[in-house]
């Protein structure tokens, strides 16, 4: 019996004794877990998810284990096959307490390409997400442990909460503006959502007064503008401020969702006002007749107030888009704080006048005659502008741009 | 000549207007048809004028070789007409009355253009009313205004400015540039045409010693350009566009693509064909690196678009277009954020637009199909075909009808969009994919009000992929406005309270699953999403104000994410104080709360900007103050900015003239947060400025 124990006993003293003597002679990670084992992605687009990891580690025999869990970075797996890798790498220091175990939490955010989101669908399984956290405290083996979280393409109605996709330009299409002091500017975002939130961020610009050494950006205007299913949105800044001369910069930096992309930003260079008459801007001018819904006829009274400096008024009158009008668009916010005091003439810029009528300054009342209005077919919707202009040619003011019905 | 207000409300007769001559071209002769209805009375209680049945007038020609914008033109009447008639002529130059601005001198008519007028070709007219209230045409000549006998247009305009700065105070600024900067930015325009033809050309450049500021990473540079070319006869045009430009294409599949690259076109002059072919860079670019942008196979789009009017009489009624395109790239470049991947697709679209019953009816429909590769060219699967579909139904069913007195436009439509699950295009970033939705809207003005309501219904997973789940998403929008029809005093200025408009916005948006996927059973989806908001202002002569409130809302019913809740208030004014003084102020406040959690914060914004003339056209100064103040959790340090400029003008720009001034420009900002140890970062940077300046015009 004696001798049958012998092997027994030898094995139990030698562990016993490189547990004891050996420093930190047992410091591994136990177990790596994710607080969601399912994270919903968006099936149609890019997603960006977090992922929280939570390390178990246990402390030797030492007094003290201390090391570092890292994990050089994560794979996106389908099928087997890894399709993309996140090299992010996540290090965390350990102090390792003896005989303790700890738990250390890794948080990391990310985006899921459409094109892993897309071959998990055609392949009708889900998305592998991998990491391998390793402690840096010598053990032979070294001590290293995997641990997964799945991501799977879902509907519009848990997709995470996204901006996949940014596109700034200035509201004439352009992505660079040079133009004359106090010109009128706003910037246009379009972005591609997915998920359900409110969109939360502010237009922020860096004046010349700043850019001229090192741009400093403020806060011109907040924006919050909810998202339901995900869908395009278009927000437009307010004015933007052309006041300073030079080189100035905006962006419309988003607080939630974050986005892991670089924000872009657009410039516009300010120069002296323009002498040219075309290069002004023109201001409000307010109309007093006809109210809304009057219909265009020898008896219509088109009047406005006097503007200082006007020369001349034109009363203009265009046409309007033919047919009924479109389907109500939903997904267009303009911001309007600051307030915007131009006219909206949006509907007839470019436009040539189908009829109208000039008068000298003294006169802010007109009524068409019938050689005029002869040029409208009637039953017909159209719209309708007055303009101020001074000497020199320049348009010193003008009114939105209203409709109007000939019948 | 006075108008006759007798005439223009007495019994009106139809119109004669004497047939044209069918050579109008561009030339000065007169084409006059002669009058064939003789007029019997006088009108505005004058002693009987009797119309000379047959009288013509003729154009007195230029003295020079062409006509220039700002010369007179002088029609000339036959020496024995009746003054009497004069006051019931009238003038018309491009079909705008301009009558007032016409001297009368010794039986010629001087028309002196109250506008500049635009090289090309301009229309004179020459009426008469008369005595029974007809309306005659005297006189109806082309008139052609020429730059100069060579070339009838001819500009060249540029804004060019330019700065030296020199920054005498800084602090805070942890890698400050170097002490003196410059940066200079210009654009310039320049177009010749003549009768058939065009080209025009436009671009900017920037440059800036601070090659971070720069374009596309360089010191100098151009950065956006066009180049537009057209040719036009008698029956067909033709032209190109080379530069940054959108071909104006808007489908299903190409929608927004304002690219670089190179777009031809040609048609028949009436309109019944055209043609457009494009090849267009992926990327958005500016600079010089990529000077057309489409000599990269692996970064471009190509196609055409055709559009045919196929019925002679209904050719403003009937239009077919016809689209394709294939291409490579990525989707990013300047002034995009996005995942640049790269993909490889190509596409095609049918769309037909057609009104009916006098313009009251629109029928639209449009069917496109498209090949994606979305995991990568040569790898994973091969493209996926995919198909969507647009139709389109709106009626304007009572127009012109009347309600009290006021003219109503009421418009119904409904609508109905698929989009297969993997429907992508290039050329169509924007477009929302996998979904079938019903729309039904209508639109209603009446009088002061307006209003526009709209409801879908949406459902997703076109393809009916088991592997993912089904939600069905309600919308409802309406959005309606007031504003009151104000008369002014007797003084002719507005009451105190100006103006007014009135306005409301709600949406409400329900989404639930009503079909989960076959892998993930537990993955569920029920939320609900509204907001409303409540605008008001007023406008006066020389100020106005805006006060809206938005009201935000988020429900999620299975408790994936949180509910939440926001409220913004925003108001502002501008006031314009004399000519010398100009005032915006502005405040934002937002108070975002998490439902769940229980955390919220809160954002106040105040902006002041001010404009300042101190000396016109000499020294002026402009300000503007910002606070942004964050509470609550998840907070961020406080900031004040005060940016300033002022401006002293030593020589005033004009055409053609180098403007010169120096300034004085800077900012400071402070920075405050709110914890236990207050940490106060004070940053600023002034400096001055010598700023050259010149306007080009040609």
């Amino acid at each position: 019996m004696k001798l049958r124990f012998l092997p027994l006993a030898l094995v139990f003293l030698v562990t016993a004794s490189a547990l004891l003597l050996a420093p930190g002679a047992f410091a591994g990670i136990l177990s790596v877990d994710t607080t969601q084992a399912r994270i919903p992605v968006s099936s149609v687009g890019p997603s960006t998810v977090t992922v929280t990891w939570q390390v178990l580690r246990l402390g030797g025999s030492a007094p003290s284990n201390p090391g570092t869990i890292s994990s050089p970075s994560g794979t996106l797996i389908v099928n087997g096959t890894v399709l993309a890798t996140n090299q992010r790498p996540l290090s965390r220091f350990a102090p390792g307490p003896p005989a303790t175990t700890e738990s250390l939490i890794f948080t990391e955010t990310f985006t899921v390409p459409q094109a892993v989101a897309f071959r998990a669908i055609k392949s009708g399984v889900p998305i592998v997400y991998q990491r391998t956290f390793t402690d840096s405290l010598p053990t032979t083996p070294p001590s290293s442990l995997s641990g997964t979280t799945l991501l799977t393409p879902s509907g519009p109605g848990s997709a995470p909460f996204n901006v996949s996709r940014m596109e700034l330009r200035f509201d004439d299409g352009s992505r660079f503006k040079v133009l004359p002091k106090g010109r009128r500017l706003r910037a246009v975002a379009r972005l591609n959502t997915s998920g359900n939130g409110l969109i939360r961020g502010q237009w922020e610009i860096a004046t010349a007064a700043t850019t001229a050494g090192t741009p400093v950006f403020r806060t011109l205007a907040l924006v919050r503008r909810p998202v339901a299913g995900g869908r395009p949105v278009t927000i437009t800044s307010p004015p933007l401020p052309t006041r300073f001369e030079g080189n100035n910069l905006v962006r419309l930096r988003l607080d939630d969702p974050e986005v892991l992309f670089d924000e872009p930003q657009l410039q516009y260079y300010v120069t002296p006002e323009s002498p040219l008459p075309q290069r002004r801007d023109p201001q409000p001018m307010l109309v007093t007749s006809p109210s809304l819904g009057t219909p265009l006829t020898l008896t219509t009274r088109f009047s406005w107030q006097a503007l200082p400096g006007a020369h001349l008024y034109k009363l203009e009158i265009f046409g309007a888009p033919p047919g009924p009008g479109d389907n109500v668009a939903t997904n267009e916010v303009v911001t309007d704080v600051p307030l915007d005091r131009a006219p909206n003439v949006e509907s007839v810029r470019g436009l040539t006048p189908l009829t109208g009528i000039v008068v000298p300054a003294a006169v802010t009342e007109v009524r068409l005659q019938d050689f005029t209005l002869e040029h409208l077919p009637g039953d017909r919707r159209y719209e309708w502008s007055v303009k101020a202009l001074d000497k020199e040619g320049a348009v010193i003011g003008r009114s939105p741009a209203r409709e109007i019905y000939k019948p | 000549m006075r108008e006759c207000r007798r005439g223009a409300q007495g019994i009106r007769h139809s119109f004669v207007l004497p047939g044209r001559k069918a050579a109008r071209g561009y030339s000065t002769r007169s084409t006059t048809g002669l009058a064939t209805i003789f007029l019997a009375l006088a009108l505005c209680g004058a002693p009987p004028a009797l119309a000379q049945g047959d009288w013509v007038p003729e154009l007195e020609a230029t003295p020079s070789e062409s006509r220039g914008r700002s010369d007179p033109i002088v029609i000339l009447l036959p020496a024995d007409l009746d003054p009497a008639i004069y006051q019931n002529l009238a003038v018309e130059l491009d079909d705008i009355d301009v009558t007032a601005f016409v001297l009368v001198e010794n039986a010629r008519l001087v028309v002196t253009p109250p506008e500049t007028l635009s090289t090309g070709s301009h229309s004179l007219r020459l009426v008469e009313r008369g005595g029974d209230g007809s309306i005659l045409e005297r006189g109806y000549w082309s008139l052609d205004v020429r730059h100069s006998e060579l070339i009838r247009d001819l500009s060249v305009n540029a804004n060019l400015a330019g700065e030296v700065n020199t920054r005498f105070a800084e602090n805070g600024i942890d890698t400050p540039p170097q002490h003196v900067t410059g940066e200079s930015a210009g654009t310039a325009e320049a177009s010749a045409g003549d009768e058939h033809w065009r080209i025009s050309a436009q671009g900017s450049y920037l440059y800036n010693s601070q090659i971070d500021l720069g374009i596309d990473g360089r010191n100098f540079d151009f950065s956006e350009y066009r180049i537009d070319g057209d040719y036009e006869q008698d029956s067909f045009f033709a032209g190109f566009t080379a530069g940054d430009h959108d071909t104006g294409i808007d489908n299903l599949i190409m929608s927004g693509f304002y690219r670089r690259g190179v777009s031809l076109r040609t048609g028949l002059a009436d309109d019944r064909l055209s043609v457009t072919g494009f090849v267009q860079s992926t990327e958005a670019l500016v600079g010089t690196r990529h000077e057309l942008g489409i000599s990269r196979n692996e970064e471009r789009v190509e196609g055409a678009s055709v559009s045919v009017r196929p019925i002679e009489a209904l050719k403003d009624n009937i239009v077919l277009t016809g689209t394709f395109y294939t291409g490579e790239g990525g989707d990013g470049g300047f002034g995009i954020g996005s995942d640049e991947v790269v993909n490889e697709g190509d596409g095609w679209s049918i769309a037909a637009d057609t009104l009916w019953f006098d313009e009251a009816l629109r029928l639209r429909g449009e069917y496109a199909q498209t090949n994606f590769d979305f995991d990568g060219k040569d790898q994973g699967f091969d493209a996926e075909t995919a198909d969507a579909y647009s139709v389109l139904a709106s009626l304007e069913p009572l127009r012109g009808a009347t309600l009290d007195g006021s003219v109503f436009t009421w418009t119904i439509g409904v609508q109905r969009d698929q989009v297969d699950t993997f429907f992508s295009s290039l050329a169509n970033p924007y477009l929302e994919p996998d979904r079938e939705t019903t729309s039904v809207y209508t639109d209603f003005l009446w009088d002061e009000f307006s209003a526009q309501l709209r409801v879908d219904h949406q459902v997703n997973n076109v393809d009916d992929l088991d592997y993912l789940p089904t939600d069905r998403n309600i919308n409802i929008y309406f959005n309606g406005n007031y504003t009151p029809y104000i008369e002014p005093l007797e003084d002719g200025s507005l009451p105190w309270y100006g103006q007014p408009f009135f306005g409301i916005s709600a949406s409400w948006y329900e989404i639930d699953r009503i079909d989960k996927s076959q892998d993930s059973p537990n993955d569920d989806a029920n939320n609900s999403t509204r907001s409303l908001t409540l605008s008001t202002g007023a406008n006066y002569e020389t100020w106005n104000w805006n006060l809206s409130h938005t009201i935000y809302s988020f429900e999620d019913h299975v408790d994936l994410s949180s509910d939440t809740r926001n409220n913004s208030t925003g108001l502002s004014a501008y006031f314009l104080v004399d000519d010398w003084l100009t005032l915006q102020p502005s405040v934002q406040w937002d108070n975002f709360e998490d439902l769940d959690t229980g955390d919220d914060n809160q954002s106040l914004l105040l902006n002041l900007g001010a404009n300042v003339t101190v000396i016109p056209e000499t020294l002026d100064a402009t300000l503007y103050y910002s606070l942004n103040h964050r509470m609550g959790d998840g907070d961020t340090p406080d900031t004040n900015s005060l940016n300033g400029e002022v401006v002293w003008t030593l020589r005033q720009a004009d055409v053609n003239r180098l403007g010169i001034a120096v300034a004085v420009t800077g900012h400071i900002q402070d920075t405050n947060d709110d914890f236990d140890n207050p940490e106060d970062d004070l940053q600023y940077q002034a400096f001055t400025s010598l700023r050259l300046s010149l306007p080009v015009a040609y």
